[in-house]
């Protein structure tokens, strides 16, 4: 068997244990809690490898080397900050999350925002921003997997596509949450084990055989070549925009919607306490993928070992690292590993985008449930899915334009959720006015900037100094408007038990 | 308005309008005096956040002096990768294989707040969720369940 056969055979041998394990979830899957919040009752193992995978999307494992190879240690304010932001969405939201859920019949985030202010303005909001955002994360997994199989496997790149959301499809619309739960677990080792031992490699080929040595031949080589900036403390895009970034991914984090549903789902206080700590761990294992693959490859390129990679095409620093200093075995399984990244991060937002129109969409303008609420969510499921997936073959000739959703998705994310979950949840004075203003400046400054600083593509309109990212002003902007419209506002009366929610 | 309450964010909006003065003052402030100033409003951000949700029992108070003491380290940790990164020159000495300010990035930011875990695990039933509270919320439940009875 050549080495090419065998890396298909184990990635066709993973794609297939994901469709078990949607066939076993599918025979669990008895209600709409279940297939939403797998019936609020999953432990550590699970809660904990599903948090930390959904993050770690294709946007980690393969954009992040891909990063680190242009910008240098710029991206490590992005991987190692998500330390802190999981710690921060731990604290924040952890026993909240589970308290909310316990008292109220809660399925999806909207659902809680609905329950916390008293307003269906608030869970409409919430449902847009799921939606805007959803769409655009979503074409970037697919985009990425497409990217991923037809490049380095002769295939077409919309057939690759399109088996991969198969796949997805396959688990995500009959196993619900439960099947996203389980592959997840199942996704989430296969990623821990490519972060760790493609680190070691990484370091081993930099440092010629020596691990310890990588560092400094890394450092060496790059100030030698006149590149000192890739391996100083701000990379290259300098110390404002790093620190945007510490902000974003540090205090962002709490607000993406496909982490926070997953704090619904414990099924106790224990639970909640030892997933967290598991996702933190997990998740910084996974990110030595990230920094070691971005940068063994720019050193080889720095002293003449390898090919530089073509303006644009640094997303193909991982794949070609692997398949060029990994043997076939290993390179399978860690593509296997790129694929779970990005499968992991697209089942959940099939599902968090179903939600929205089964649940809260008809909540928030009919004022009802939809009846027969999981034959809904599965066809609602399977909708987004081929939605999604023909709006990114569409997008792939419009790089530019999906570039913009893909930043636009966590940025919108955060400058909304922020707000209105992280702080609205533990600061009693928030208001439903507050909640909403907060949502609209996020939305309004993310898209605004974003545009303003891409076209006239000659002559961008404006342009943040210092590369100050957008999300992260979007952040600032929204979480101001939220105090300031909050104590401008009349307070609002809280029915008991949201009132001990929000004090517990 | 209960201003006890509310003072933290009103601690956070500080913090945010400062933060984005230094990001449009532009070149009008030296770079070191923008970072100084926005690294610490990051900090100024998430640490009341982080404090709001322990609790305030005198069983909690190690916790809570913990977290302090780690967001202050945070905050040491940036402006110390500023100022480092400042005064160096090519040909100084390296540490652990880095700049000395990379070397801080690397292990300060990520172990820094890895010690929010540490203190999680160990204090979490006594300053995030304590047995009596982990009653109240069965009681809540049993009162929702009599009033949509009732």
């Amino acid at each position: 068997m050549d080495n090419r056969t065998l890396i298909l055979t184990i990635i066709a041998g993973y794609m297939l244990i994901c469709l078990a394990i949607g066939v076993w979830a599918a025979k669990k899957t008895k209600s709409s809690a279940d297939f939403f919040i797998a019936g609020k009752n999953s432990g550590i193992l699970v809660i904990g490898f599903a948090a930390f995978s959904t993050v770690m999307s294709g946007f980690g494992f393969i954009g992040g080397p891909g990063l680190v190879y242009k910008f240098g240690t710029s991206s490590f304010w992005m991987c190692l900050a998500a330390v802190l932001g999981f710690m921060t969405t731990a604290v924040l939201l952890g026993k909240r999350f589970k308290v909310f859920a316990t008292l109220f019949d809660i399925l999806t985030l909207p659902d809680a925002v609905a329950t916390r202010y008293k307003s269906e303005s608030c869970r409409l909001t919430a449902g847009l921003v799921i939606l805007l955002g959803v769409i655009a994360y979503l074409g970037t997994q697919i985009l990425a997997l497409g990217a991923v199989a037809s490049t380095f496997f002769d295939i077409d790149f919309t057939l690759a596509a399109i088996i991969g959301m198969t796949v997805v499809i396959g688990y995500a619309v009959f196993g619900g949450i439960i099947a996203g739960l389980y592959t997840d677990v199942f996704q989430g080792a296969i990623m821990m084990f490519a972060g760790v031992i493609l680190f070691w490699i990484a370091l081993s080929t930099v440092g010629d055989g020596n691990f310890f040595a990588g560092p400094r031949n890394i450092t060496e080589a790059f100030t030698a070549a006149g590149q000192r900036d890739t391996v100083g403390p701000w990379g290259v895009l300098g110390p404002m925009a790093c620190l945007s970034f510490l902000f974003l991914f540090g205090l962002g984090g709490s607000g993406q919607p496909h982490t926070n549903t997953k704090l619904f789902m414990p099924k106790d206080f224990v639970t909640v306490k030892w997933s967290m700590a598991l996702a933190v761990t997990a998740y910084l294992l996974c990110a030595l993928l990230w920094i070691g693959v971005g940068f063994a490859m720019k050193y080889l390129v720095v002293v003449g070992a390898a090919e530089a990679l073509p303006p644009g095409q640094e997303d193909n620093a991982a794949p070609i690292f692997l398949l060029n200093h990994t043997p076939a075995w290993l390179a399978g399984i860690v593509f296997s590993g790129l694929f779970a990244a990005i499968m992991s991060t697209a089942d959940s937002f099939l599902n968090i985008g179903a939600g929205v129109f089964v649940r809260d969409f008809p909540q928030a303008i009919l004022k009802r449930p939809v009846k027969n609420e999981l034959t809904w969510a599965r066809t609602a499921t399977f909708l987004i899915a081929i939605a999604s997936t023909a709006f990114a073959l569409w997008a792939k000739n419009h790089g530019d334009l999906i570039a913009i959703l893909g930043m636009f998705g966590w940025g919108l994310f955060a400058a909304a959720f922020v707000p209105m979950v992280a702080i609205g949840f533990n600061w009693k004075r928030a208001t439903w006015q507050g909640a909403v203003a907060a949502a609209l400046t996020g939305i309004v400054v993310n898209l605004g900037i974003d545009l303003a600083s891409k076209y006239p593509r000659e002559d961008p309109f404006y342009t943040i100094p210092n590369g100050v990212s957008v999300g992260a002003v979007a952040l600032l902007a929204s979480i101001l408007a939220l105090i300031v419209v909050s104590l401008a506002t009349k307070p609002q009366e809280l029915d008991s038990r949201v009132e001990a929610a929000v004090n517990f | 308005m209960n201003s006890q309450s509310d003072r933290p964010y009103l601690i956070i909006a500080g913090s945010i309008v400062s933060m984005l003065i230094m990001v449009f003052v532009g070149e009008a402030l030296p770079i070191v005096v923008r970072t100084i100033v926005f690294g610490l409003g990051i900090v100024g951000i998430i640490a009341p956040l982080h404090l709001e949700n322990l609790l305030k029992t005198p069983e909690a108070a190690r916790t809570r002096k913990a977290f302090v003491i780690t967001f202050v380290t945070m905050a040491v940790v940036i402006v110390a990768i500023i100022l480092l990164d400042n005064s160096f020159v090519s040909g100084d000495s390296l540490l652990l294989g880095m700049e000395p300010a990379t070397t801080f990035l690397v292990f300060g930011i990520t172990f820094v707040p890895f010690a929010l875990v540490i203190y999680w695990l160990l204090d979490f039933e006594k300053a995030i969720v304590p047995p009596e509270k982990e009653k109240r919320i069965k009681s809540l439940v049993t009162e929702g369940k009599e009033d949509s009875n009732g």
